[in-house]
This record gives structure tokens, sequence and C-alpha cells, in this order.
């Protein structure tokens, strides 16, 4: 009597199974070029000439058979997220009796979880069989609510999709980014943000200079996206940034959560490009959510509240750079030490601007932290320890490709 | 809702054969011991009676067929379901537990403990309930559709969640509240009354060859939904029981509008049984989606809740309650104090619509205008 239930809900399993098969799969075959189609709109062109040409080794790779120990290892330090994406490789593997189990216990543990309450949705769709499709939340057309919520489930879709593909397409182990040429001995940690894979990687610099990944979160942008150019146009910055200080939990309003690091912008590349706007923070998430869609902010980079905490214990105002770009190049140690020394070699050749403070000094490249950011130009962030007088000073040169020529268009000193 | 079970409904008629030979009791179709057959008979009487909607006799009658047959399963699963019916879901939950406890091998009083569960919306505890009857008889198939059901509802539930859980947003109830109403207008989930209903009168025995309780069964959309049985209308059924048949019968339909006629001729002294009659009515008004008796509980003077005119107020009330496919408002723990012309009512407001259940202390302030007790302010605390 009850075979053609049990029959019925066997196939739908195999339907889900299917069906995020078929999405990993699309994501694993386009991993390369990617770039989701909500990044975009209203984003330049991409530029055609880089300082390095590199393909960047992103390993590509199954979720199945991947260990939450090995995860962990590869920065991914969100527990919550950790356990989301062993739900999904359940799934994926067929045990949907399992994943349910384990999604009721994800919910419990983190009930502002909305991306875990969907999952746990299909799940709970699927043991009923009456999954149809991933996210399968009820719609109707109509209301103007209607369409709020159909909205809503849209943005989790891309969540799902973000953290699956941020998984499933993790940079392999050791590899570094491009844009952290060289850290000086003092600065202890830099940040990469990805908007492209809404990611933030947080890079250790170890005692021999060499860098490791010790954290990689999901994040959220800006909701038009990327490389601001105005105030009020809902954006995120795109370049090489500086945390200025930190802002703990109690000073400020319940929206930005456990914690806020301002960045600098607009830099001086910024001010040069008649850029507006400010107040864009890198922050946590108000206490009725666990994370926010991968397009939501004004321009900020929204973290969840852990992830912002683990950050804030870690970094040092004032000297932690933050890149933030939507194309990554991953490099190895070796291609790192490689573009290291062709830009020291450029910046020892390239003519300082007449006139300019920069002329009369000279960066220790060796105690230098160079930063390397490529969009529609390419910009090098200069910034070294020095003397004036009695005074130890902190210089920050700013560097832009122009017609094939490195120029310094802009030094800074930071008292 | 899933759906009620009841020995009687058409599939399973094989199963209550089983059951009665199983305990050493003659069936209805094998009868050749006289005592058995007066047994079965007063069954069925009692299965008349709860056809009939006679609920407080049916369970009076019940009772006494326990007290002198302690050791069938089958007169406390019928008390369960009478007391179901009457919507004493405690007692009808206790009922049923306890006949777990003594018959866990019978798969029916699990399903129904999963019906009452899923009534109060404890989905996690249906779930439990249902598996417990699907372990019991794997071949259960009322057990797995209620299952599809618990599974489903607990879906739309983390669905909702997923959906209105966001931080940056405001207004969030306004979605929550559209939302299930366009989960559960399908349809999908009609009454859990009005099926009941018409499977108590599919149970009616003699009347197996008439189709309608086996569709009933299969295709709940297609039961027209009878009127909610409420609070106040146990209450007389219960204290009616001395009454003549007939006029109990009559009673559930009658009495809300007794209620309200009664107080003109009583105004003289004023009783809290008063103001617990002008409670009930209210929240009947409210549950039925009696606009204008709703409205009607309501002084002229009443201090609505934001201060807005009593027109604007009256439109927002009328949209909530009239865009809902189905409301429930139960009221707990009454108690009514009386000061001259006013009385101010405490009590438990459990308000369901959909899979939405709230769960909150209420107060009535209350005026009597011309032997009429009035709501002239409503506190949500």
């Amino acid at each position: 009597m009850n075979q053609p239930l049990r029959t019925r809900r066997r196939h739908i399993t195999q339907v889900l199974a299917w069906l995020l098969t078929v999405l990993l799969v699309s994501m694993g075959v386009r991993a390369e070029e990617f770039r989701p189609d909500f990044i975009d709109r209203g984003l330049p062109s991409t530029p055609s000439r880089r300082l390095v040409p590199i393909t960047a080794p992103s390993a590509s790779r199954s979720l199945l058979g991947q260990g939450q120990q090995a995860l962990m290892h590869q920065g991914f330090d969100d527990r919550a997220e950790v356990e989301l994406i062993a739900i999904y490789q359940l799934v994926a593997q067929g045990h949907l009796r399992e994943a349910l189990h384990r999604s009721g216990l994800l919910v419990k543990r983190y009930p502002n979880f909305a991306l875990a309450h969907l999952l746990r949705g299909d799940l709970l769709q699927a043991e009923a069989g009456r999954l149809r499709r991933f996210a399968d939340a009820p719609s109707a057309p109509g209301s103007a609510a209607q369409q709020a919520e159909s909205a809503r489930l849209a943005a989790l879709v891309n969540e799902a999709r973000q953290r699956l593909r941020a998984f499933a397409q993790a940079p392999a182990p050791g590899l570094v980014p491009s844009n952290f040429v060289a850290l000086a001995p003092g600065v202890k940690h830099a940040i990469l943000v990805d908007t492209s894979r809404s990611r933030l990687y947080l890079f250790r610099r170890d005692a021999d200079g060499s860098l490791s990944l010790e954290a990689n979160d999901y994040i959220t942008q800006g909701k038009l996206g990327t490389d601001k150019q105005r105030a009020g146009d809902m954006k995120t910055p795109l370049g090489i940034y500086f945390i200025t200080r930190e802002v703990g939990r109690r000073w400020l309003n319940a929206t930005y959560g456990a914690g806020a690091m301002p960045l600098n912008y607009p830099n001086a590349w910024d001010r040069l490009l008649g850029r507006t706007g400010g107040g864009i923070w890198l922050h946590g998430v108000p206490p009725t959510s666990y994370a926010r869609p991968p397009l939501d902010s004004d321009g900020c980079v929204v973290l969840s509240n852990p992830d912002i905490t683990a950050l804030m214990t870690r970094i040092e105002p004032g000297a932690t750079p933050v890149v933030i770009t939507s194309h990554v190049q991953w490099l190895s140690p070796a291609q790192l030490a490689a573009q290291r020394a062709r830009v020291r070699k450029l910046l020892a050749q390239a003519p300082a601007e007449p006139g300019s403070p920069a002329a009369t000094r000279r960066p220790e490249l060796a105690a230098a932290t160079v930063l390397y950011y490529q969009g529609a130009h390419e910009l090098l962030v200069v910034q070294y320890g020095g003397q004036q007088g009695a005074e130890p000073m902190t210089y920050r040169d700013y560097w832009a490709k122009q017609d094939g020529q490195w120029r310094l268009f802009h030094a800074g000193v930071l008292s | 809702m899933p759906h009620v079970h009841h020995f009687q409904t058409k599939p399973l008629l094989r199963k209550l054969t089983y059951l009665l030979a199983v305990l050493g009791l003659a069936t209805g179709f094998a009868c050749s011991v006289a005592p058995a057959a007066a047994m079965a008979d007063s069954l069925a009487e009692v299965q008349q009676l709860v056809a009939a909607g006679k609920l407080g006799q049916a369970l009076t009658q019940v009772d006494a067929l326990i007290a002198t047959n302690a050791k069938d399963p089958q007169y406390k699963f019928l008390r369960g379901v009478i007391l179901t019916e009457q919507r004493k879901t405690t007692d009808a939950i206790q009922a049923f537990t306890q006949l777990t406890e003594q018959y866990p091998e019978l798969p029916e009083p699990y399903n129904n403990l999963a019906v009452l569960y899923a009534q109060q919306g404890q989905y996690d505890k249906a779930r439990a309930a249902l598996d417990m009857a699907i372990r019991t008889n794997p071949s259960y198939a009322t057990a797995f559709e209620n299952l599809g059901d618990v599974y489903a509802k607990l879906a739309s539930q983390s669905y909702q969640k997923a959906l209105q859980l966001d931080g940056s947003k405001n207004g969030t109830t306004q979605t929550k509240l559209a939302l299930i109403r366009q989960l559960f207008s399908k349809g999908s989930e009609p009454q859990a009354a009005a099926r009941s209903t018409a499977m108590a009168a599919g149970a009616v025995p003699h009347e197996e060859a008439k189709p309608a309780p086996g569709t009933s069964v299969k295709a709940p959309e297609e039961v027209r939904p009878a009127p909610v049985p409420k609070p106040t209308v146990v209450a007389a059924v219960s204290t009616a029981t001395i009454k003549p048949a007939l006029e109990a019968a009559s009673k559930p339909i009658e009495k809300p509008a007794a209620t309200e006629a009664k107080p003109e001729a009583v105004a003289a002294d004023a009783s809290p049984a008063q103001v617990d009659a002008a409670v009930h009515a209210w929240a009947h008004a409210w549950a039925s989606k009696n606009l204008s008796a709703y409205f009607d509980s309501y002084a002229p003077n009443f201090q609505t809740p934001g201060n807005e005119s009593r027109k604007v107020w009256m439109a927002q009330r009328k949209a909530r309650i009239g865009d809902k496919a189905k409301i429930t408002v139960d009221v707990k723990h009454l108690q009514v104090k009386i000061h001259g012309d006013k009385a101010t009512a405490h009590f438990r407001q459990i308000y369901t619509s959909g899979a939405l259940n709230f769960d909150s202390p209420k107060t009535l302030e209350f005026q009597r205008v011309h032997g009429r007790w009035l709501i002239v302010q409503e506190i949500v605390a």
C-alpha cells in the first residue's frame, strides 16, 4: 500500500540530487570566466593589459569527498556555512534523510540563517514527496508583497550559488593573490575581497614573508554591484584601501552588527578621478539575520557577526590593507616572487613626478608594503616607514600606469 | 489539516474487523452472541449521535460503555474522536495518548494524536506520532498521507522563515501574513472541522453504500465547510445534556444569537457570566468572520489602538479579517472583574489562521450600554 509513496519519494530524491549536480557542474564548467550575471551590470569591460599574464589556477573540483576538516583548513571558518555546505554535499550524495536531520540541527543552532531555512524547506518538501525544484518556496503572481518575496527568494538562491561556488572552486591551498606583492614585516595581515565570488580572504604574513590563508568568508556587497563612482550609487568601490580604525559593537547601531572597520575610501586615486561618497565600511549584520544577500548593502562589505568579530581580533587599524577586486589572479608563491622582483625593478626605474615629495625619497623596498590592483587602470600602492628628523614617519605612494608608463601621482604622509 | 481517522471510514473497514476478531468480540457481520450484538448496537448508537452532532450525549453514552467494557479500545477510541470533535484538544490528546500506551500495536491512535498535534501547530510532535503509526503498521496509507501533509507544512514554515528573516527590512509581519494566505488558499488545507464533520456523517452505519463518505476522504476539497463549532457552543452542548435530544441538537447554531439577545433581559444585575458571554460572542464573531456582529461588540466610544478614526480602524479590521481563509479564536483562562457598569476581562487569546498561531494575553475593557456589555478598549499585553 505504501509502495507508491516510497517510490515517489525516492524518485524525488533523485530529482533533487540531479538538480544540485546540474547546478554544481554548470558552475564548474565555467569556472574560469564565470562572472555572475548580477555582477555584470554597470561594470566596465575587462581590461586587456595585465602586469603579469597568468592564468588563475583556481582549483575546480567536486564538492563531493571534501571532508569538513579539509574545508576548515582552507580558511572556511564559518561553522554555519561549513555545516550548510556539508548538508548540500549530503544531498548531492543522495543522503536526504541525514541531510534533513542535520538541517534541523543547523536551523536550531543558527535560527536566523535564512538560507539554512530555505534548504530545510526543500528537504522537507522532498520528504513530503512534493519538491518540484531547487528553492521551491511557493509563489503566486500578484501583489507587491508577492514580488518582494520572489525577489527575496532570488536573492537567497544567489547566496546559495555564491556559497557553493566558493567551496566548489576554492583557491587551491598555497596559492596567493597577485595583489599582495609584498607586505612589510610589521604588517601581519592583508584582506582581499573578491566581489565576483562574494568572498573575503584574510591572509597572514608569516615571519619569512610568505602568506597563508586564515579566513575565507562570505560577504555582501552593494545593491548595484561594484566600481563605486558617486555618493549614493549603491556600489562597492574597487581598489586598494586600508582599514582606518575599528568600531566596537557598543558604538554602533544594531544594523552594523558586532563591529565595523571603516575604509579610507575615497583614496588619493579615487579623488583624482573625482569619485565621491564615503563611509565604506566592513561591518556585521543586525541580530535578526545571520547573513545578507550577495547584493544588499549601500556599498559596504558586510560579513556575518562571527566573521567580523574574528576579523577584528586579527587586523591592525592603519596597517591592514584591503584590496577589493572583481577579478583575482591566484599565483603560486614562486610566481608571486617573480612579480615582486618585476615590481621592484620598475619602481626603481620609474621617474618620479618632478617637484613631488617623492622625488627626494626612495622607499626601502625590502621593508615596504606593495599592493597591486588591476581594474580599468593598473595601480600600485607602496607604503613604507622612514624618518623625518627624529620623527618616525609612514609614507604612502600611489602609482598608476598611464600610456604604458608607471607614474607616481600621489605621495602621502601618514603621521 | 491531516485526515482525522475514524474506524468506520471505508478504506479502513478491514482494519476494524481485524481488531474486533483479535479482541475476541463478535463483529457486526458475524454476530451470533446477543450481548455482543447489543454492544455493537450501542456503538452504532453513539456513532449516530456523533454524526448528528449530539456530542455531549455521545460522550455520556460512550463513557458508560467504557465503564462496562474497560478492555475494548474502540470505545476509548471513539471517546477520543468525540473529544476531538468537541475541540477539547487537551482531553483528546490525553485519551489517544493513553490508548497508545495501552495498545501500542494500534496505529490509529497515533494517527489521530498527530492530527491533534498538527492542529496545535506542533508539527514535530505530529511527525513523531505518525512515524510511530507507520512503524506499527507500515502499510497505513492515511498515516503516510498525513505525514506528507505534515512535512509539507514544516517545509512551508521553513520557507516562511527563509523569506522573512531579513534584518534590513521592516514590516515583515505583513509579508508573513500574505505568504500564509497564499500558501494555504489553494484548498489543500481545508477546515479540519469540515472534514471531520463530513467523515463523521459518513460514519453512520448502514450507509456504506453511499459514495459520499469514501470520496470525502480522498477529496477533502469538495467538502463544504460546515459551521465551525466554538467554545461557547461546546459549553452549551455539555450543559444541555439533560434536555431532550432534539432541543440539544438544534442548540449549537442558535446559541450565539441567544447569548447576544439575552443581556437586555438581565440588565438589572451585572454578573461576570454576562461579560463572559460577551467575550465569547466577540471571539465567535471574529472567528466566524461575522463582521457586523464583530463590530457590534465594540462600543461607539471604543478607543482604537492607534487612535485612528473608527472608520479607518473598521476598514483595517475588515481587510485583516476578510482575507483569512480560516480563523479560530480560542479564549482560555478567562477572568472577569466588574466595577459597576465597567468590566475588565483578562484571558489568553489563542488565534490561529493558517500556520499562524498567536497565543497572547489579552485584556478587554467593557462598558455596559443599555444592558449590553460592549468593548471600549482592547489591549494586547
